[in-house]
């Protein structure tokens, strides 16, 4: 089965497209179609005639053997002599829209469907267009005839990319042309590997962040165990000093000589218990420190390189709770609990151990409730996992509540909405309180179960013990009593303590379980693997058949074209039209769906990001300044910069003379809690950012559009400093502030309908020239 | 916008494309009916696109329109509507998110990605939607009667 395509490059002299082979990746779904071909071409001279050429071409169309062969079989059976596949996808879903497979293939005669059912097959000739939609996720593949639709199929999304696959060889085959002509290397760049999250508790993954303090955790441990077993030899003295007691009380003997001794070890015994659990405490809550700030370190970068699409999914309070108050739950647990259940897991060995020394069936009968208990606690464990979730969530909640009002407080309070957000607030908060009174009621019951059957257990060995004080049996006495309820005192209210932790310990691996989502997210923006190593870019620009998609809406379609560095680019358009997107795949903020973007004639997915990155420098609508100084902000993008360079930035920008204005000149305070700055005056400070920084490519997003008219002029010869000499693209609803462009684009639902100088669009007459008049109007109208 | 909406008429052409015909009789071909509240009152206001989306008319609801050509709009939506309804949750593969779901729908057995928790909106009191990762949506009109299994899974992401 291999994929032939005889015909040559019948070109059209076509404004906006350029032919080539286009190559898809879906960065979540890796769903690759980049079969190779080596072709030789001759080009025509004439178009429209077609001459035979030769190509030799990778064998089998890829994936196709992948598919179920009861729907490959027939097709493949169909197959003339010499006919072969040239491209095939799956529709998983029938025209009644319920999921069932049908395989859609196309040779370079025929369209075929087949169903478990049945193979159809349509000539081309009698095919007019493919026609692909996509809607809510659904997709439709429609096969108009040039009277009526022969057909259609849908697909979902995972499809969408094999059925543009189809689309396009469509349009190749009708046309006569051979699209793969021009192969440059557009292989998509392999994203670096990520590990798949491995799928084990969420607590045991905390131990990669304590590995680099296992010696301390160590030896804590080691304190710990030396300080059970330290209480449970204390014990052992008490059975001897009680049955001494016992003797001098029924006179067998005169004396309590000894007893000095017995007292003497329990009081050491005491004191170095004390000792050993203080040092491995130290230690523990030390490490415990550490590995709750490494993780929440490791957290919060991990978060900083995901791509702007997590954020835009993601509340920032919740975020925010994630990394503050579950890393607090995680230090708690580690602090606290971990020391005691790991003390207490080794007593109750050492204690059970001592326990069956003592006397063998009374410590099966000690150990009775034991395995009762622990199974209430595994019960209770999951349950309680439930509602610490939702108290997380709840939590978390109430946080994005306070993210979302404070920083919209101005609009809060024109609209008098105070009170709904108060309630907004209460009701948030409200939820927290169910949520932990389901908790709470719930280990408010396991909890005082637990102690009573420990109580139990405890019960057990009195009455057995007296049981065996009774019979008399052989080699026991009050004083072996004494000691097994003393031991198995000390038994059970360790268990206690244990199942305490147990809501602790989910508690806590609730916390893990969220900051560890954060960290098993791969950005959608992967690092090349084998990056190509760049300094400074020249600045030439290339969009090749990009295609890009928000959710299920496509925005981008089939965009292509070619910058020359230090080409000053417009791009105008409604708003939705797909500029800001368009800006954000060359800011590699996305990276794109179908096609590529090339700097340099590279992928820019091959270079690595942040080296990518700083040759990009970008002048947003609305600035954002962070908190600190005037010349910190300016300096930004590049910390290293001298005063002078800053200053002279800021000249450019002009920014200097206002900034002079300031009480503290650039050392003044702005941004939140700083010192209030007018639009244009923040705007001025990001041009001068982005001029320090010395892009080779420049984006500005509607950088003067929300200025009046005089500020606009300022920024205006601001600007022209900084795009000089730099490829620039300038989105602008404004067109004359799009004067100095050497081209202007217009874009319309995601297309490039024109390209040209200003003059070459108002001639063409077309939405431009719309635009145009539109905005001339307007302008006389209100006098802007 | 179209004044008389119980005299408006559609069909299908040759190309499946929906036709709308005025009172008057002229046409418009490629007529998309959207729900402006899909979620929260998907029978009300459907408004008439044409094919530049420009609102021909908005419809308060079906009711408005005459008996066939109510039929014929209703058929439109139908086939344009892709929102299966989960009626079990078989598997996740973790319990919380980014994890794959095996689910049973009334238009058969699919499996999806829920990349997070907030991709499932709650819709009325009992009532949730489901956003997967290629945006496809999955409604459960009323998780209390889901079987014990498929509640448990959820209500633990609500």
């Amino acid at each position: 089965m291999i994929d032939g395509l005889n015909s040559l490059d019948l070109e059209k002299p076509d404004r906006l497209v350029t032919h080539s082979w286009l190559s898809y990746s879906f960065q979540r779904h890796p769903l690759r179609y980049n079969a190779r071909f080596e072709l030789v071409f001759q080009t025509a001279n004439q178009a429209g005639v077609l001459n035979p050429i030769t190509a030799t071409m990778a064998s089998e169309i890829e994936g196709w053997s992948s598919v179920d062969s009861t729907l490959r079989g027939p097709v493949e059976s169909r197959l003339a002599a010499g006919e072969h596949l040239v491209a095939w996808m799956v529709s998983d879903i029938d025209e009644q829209r319920q999921y069932r497979m049908s395989l859609l293939a196309l040779s370079q005669h025929r369209f075929f469907c087949s169903t478990h059912a049945e193979v159809r097959d349509w000539p081309l000739a009698e095919i007019d267009k493919l026609r692909t939609k996509d809607r809510g996720g659904l997709g439709t593949l429609e096969l108009l005839g040039t009277d009526r639709r022969l057909g259609f199929w849908h697909y979902t999304i995972a499809q969408g990319p094999a059925a543009l696959v189809v689309g396009d060889r469509f349009e190749d085959l009708k046309a006569g042309r051979d699209a793969r002509k021009q192969i440059e290397e557009d292989d998509v760049p392999e994203g670096e590997e990520s590990e798949s999250p491995p799928n084990t508790l969420a607590l045991f993954r905390l131990w990669q962040f304590a590995r680099p303090h296992a010696f301390w955790m160590f030896i804590a441990f080691v304190l710990s165990l030396a300080a059970t077993v330290a209480a449970v030899e204390t014990a052992k003295v008490i059975r001897p000093l009680t049955n001494l007691l016992y003797s001098y009380q029924s006179r067998e003997v005169t004396s309590l000589s000894g007893s000095e001794w017995y007292l003497g070890v329990m009081l050491a015994g005491a004191a170095v218990a004390w000792i050993l659990s203080w040092g491995q405490g130290a230690i523990l809550a030390w490490v415990s420190e550490r590995v709750t700030a490494d993780l929440r370190n490791r957290t919060y970068s991990h978060l900083q390189k995901l791509s702007l699409e997590y954020f835009g999914g993601k509340r920032t309070g919740d975020l925010m709770s994630r990394i503050s108050s579950d890393s607090d739950r995680l230090t708690q647990f580690l602090s606290d609990s971990i020391v005691d259940f790991s003390a207490n897991s080794i007593l109750l060995v050492v204690v059970a151990v001592a326990l069956f020394q003592e006397n063998l069936p009374l410590a099966f009968v000690t150990l009775l409730p034991f395995p009762f208990i622990v199974w209430l606690m595994y019960y209770s464990r999951d349950k309680l996992q439930v509602g610490f979730q939702a108290g997380s969530r709840a939590w978390a909640n109430m946080t994005s509540v306070l993210a979302d009002t404070i920083p919209g407080i101005r609009v809060v309070k024109a609209f008098a909405q105070e009170e709904r957000e108060i309630e907004r607030f209460r009701t948030a908060n409200e939820t927290v309180v169910v949520a932990n009174n389901r908790v709470n009621s719930l280990w408010t019951f396991f909890w005082p179960l637990i102690t009573f059957l420990n109580a139990l257990g405890v019960f057990v060995v009195w009455a057995y013990g007296v049981r065996l004080v009774l019979h008399r049996a052989p080699d026991f006495d009050v004083g072996a009593l004494t000691a097994f309820v003393v031991l198995s005192g000390m038994f059970y209210s360790k268990l206690e303590m244990m199942s305490r932790m147990v809501n602790a310990s989910q508690r806590a691996a609730t916390s893990a379980q969220r900051i560890f989502e954060i960290l098993d997210r791969v950005s959608n923006v992967p690092e090349p693997a084998r990056p190509v190593i760049v300094g400074k870019l020249r600045g030439d620009l290339e969009f090749r058949h990009v295609g890009f998609r928000y959710g299920n809406r496509k925005v981008i379609k089939d965009f292509s074209l070619k910058v020359q560095a230090g080409e000053m680019i417009g791009l105008v358009g409604h708003t939705g039209a797909g500029k800001s997107t368009l800006i954000n795949l060359v800011c590699r903020f996305f990276d794109v769906a179908e096609g590529a973007i090339l700097a340099d004639g590279v992928d820019i997915r091959s270079y690595k990001i942040e080296q990518y990155r700083r040759n990009v420098g970008i002048v947003l609508q609305d600035p954002f300044l962070f908190y600190g100084t005037i010349a910190e902000n300016i300096a930004y993008g590049r910390p290293e910069a001298t005063r002078d360079e800053i200053m002279n930035a800021a000249r450019a920008a002009r920014a200097h003379e206002f900034i002079l204005q300031l009480a503290d000149g650039y050392d003044s305070l702005v941004g939140e809690r700083g010192q209030s700055l007018s639009g244009g005056e923040r705007q001025r400070i990001s041009i001068a950012r982005a001029l320090l920084i010395d892009p080779r490519i420049l984006i500005l997003d509607e950088a003067t559009s929300a200025l009046d008219s005089t500020t606009e002029r300022q920024i205006q010869e601001a600007l022209q400093n900084l795009v000089r000499g730099r490829t620039t693209i300038a989105i602008a609803h404004r067109l004359s502030t799009l004067r100095q462009a050497n081209r202007i684009m217009v874009i319309e639902r995601g297309r490039l309908v024109e390209i040209g100088t200003h003059d070459e669009l108002l001639a063409i007459d077309g939405a431009y020239a719309e635009l145009h008049r539109a905005q001339q109007e307007l302008t006389r109208d209100i006098g802007w | 916008m179209i004044e008389n909406l119980a005299s408006l008429n559609f069909r299908k052409d040759a190309w499946g494309q929906l036709v709308l015909i005025r009172p008057d009789g002229t046409e418009h071909s490629g007529v998309e009916p959207v729900r402006c509240f899909p979620l929260s009152d998907p029978e009300r206001s459907i408004a008439l696109l044409d094919s530049d989306g420009k609102e021909l008319a908005n419809l308060p609801d079906l009711s408005v329109l005459n008996p066939s050509a109510r039929a014929a709009l209703q058929q439109e939506l139908e086939e344009r509507e892709f929102a299966p309804v989960i009626q079990r949750i078989t598997t996740t593969s973790t319990p919380n998110p980014p994890c794959q779901w095996q689910v049973v729908t009334d238009r058969g057995t699919t499996s999806f990605q829920l990349e997070s928790e907030d991709d499932i909106r709650r819709l009325g009191t009992d009532g949730a939607v489901i956003a997967d990762s290629h945006g496809i949506r999955y409604k459960i009109p009323d998780i209390t009667r889901l079987d014990g299994h498929s509640q448990k899974i959820i209500r633990r992401l609500i």
